[in-house]
């Protein structure tokens, strides 16, 4: 393990519940990044998405994906401090349920970074099952 | 070089090829908004292996205005 939970607070702001990476394995800072999300059974959203089906919002592992982005990007020393945004979502597509249990992989590579904006590429994992992916574009400041 | 440029601002902004013209305005007349300029000038940056520094970006506001950039830095 690279960075622990209490090491990736140094870096991005978002605390719980609303910290979505756990872990993270691998990191190229600026670059690329592994984390990791364990899928707990009590996380808040399952009770009502939905009752009687626990399934991950596909939004929120669009969220983890993107914390694992923000994560490679400040883990910059330059960057250290700044906010980073979403900008835009292009090509977003879900191939499988998340649920309690599974624990989600997201794979991030910033594909351009620019002194302001910069664009990139994420999928998420259950095993070696492709969960999501999609193409972001971010602000940064 | 011009056909190339085209092509890639009508994929970016999903435009008709047919309706860009040298003159065309990114934003009044293709329907642009800031963000999808700055992802117009990333792609641009990745096919014509260029680099674009942002603070130009404000400048290049006509197709006109990105061929000549891109003319005078390639």
């Amino acid at each position: 393990m690279i960075l622990n939970k209490e090491q990736i607070k140094e870096i991005i702001p978002h605390r719980d519940p609303f910290l979505l990476v756990d872990r993270v394995l691998d990191i190229e800072p600026g670059a690329t990044a592994i984390g990791e999300k364990d899928i707990n059974p009590d996380e808040y959203y399952f009770k009502g998405h939905f009752p009687n089906e626990p399934i991950m919002p596909g939004v929120l592992i669009i969220e983890a994906i993107a914390q694992t982005g923000a994560i490679t990007l400040l883990a910059l020393p330059k960057n250290n401090g700044k906010s980073v945004y979403f900008g835009g979502l292009k090509k977003a597509k879900f191939k499988r349920k998340v649920i309690p249990g599974d624990v989600l992989r997201m794979e991030v590579e910033l594909h351009q970074v620019k002194e302001k904006f910069g664009n990139g590429i994420g999928k998420a994992y259950v095993g070696d099952q492709l969960a999501c992916e999609a193409e972001f574009i971010f602000s940064y400041m | 070089m011009k056909e190339q440029l085209i092509k890639i601002i009508a994929e970016e902004l999903s435009v008709e090829e047919k309706d860009i013209t040298l003159e065309s305005d990114l934003q009044e007349d293709l329907g642009a908004d800031s963000l999808d300029a700055i992802q117009l000038i990333m792609s641009i940056e990745n096919e014509f292996d260029v680099t674009v520094p942002e603070s130009e970006i404000d400048h290049l506001k006509k197709v006109s205005d990105i061929l000549k950039y891109l003319e005078e830095n390639k």
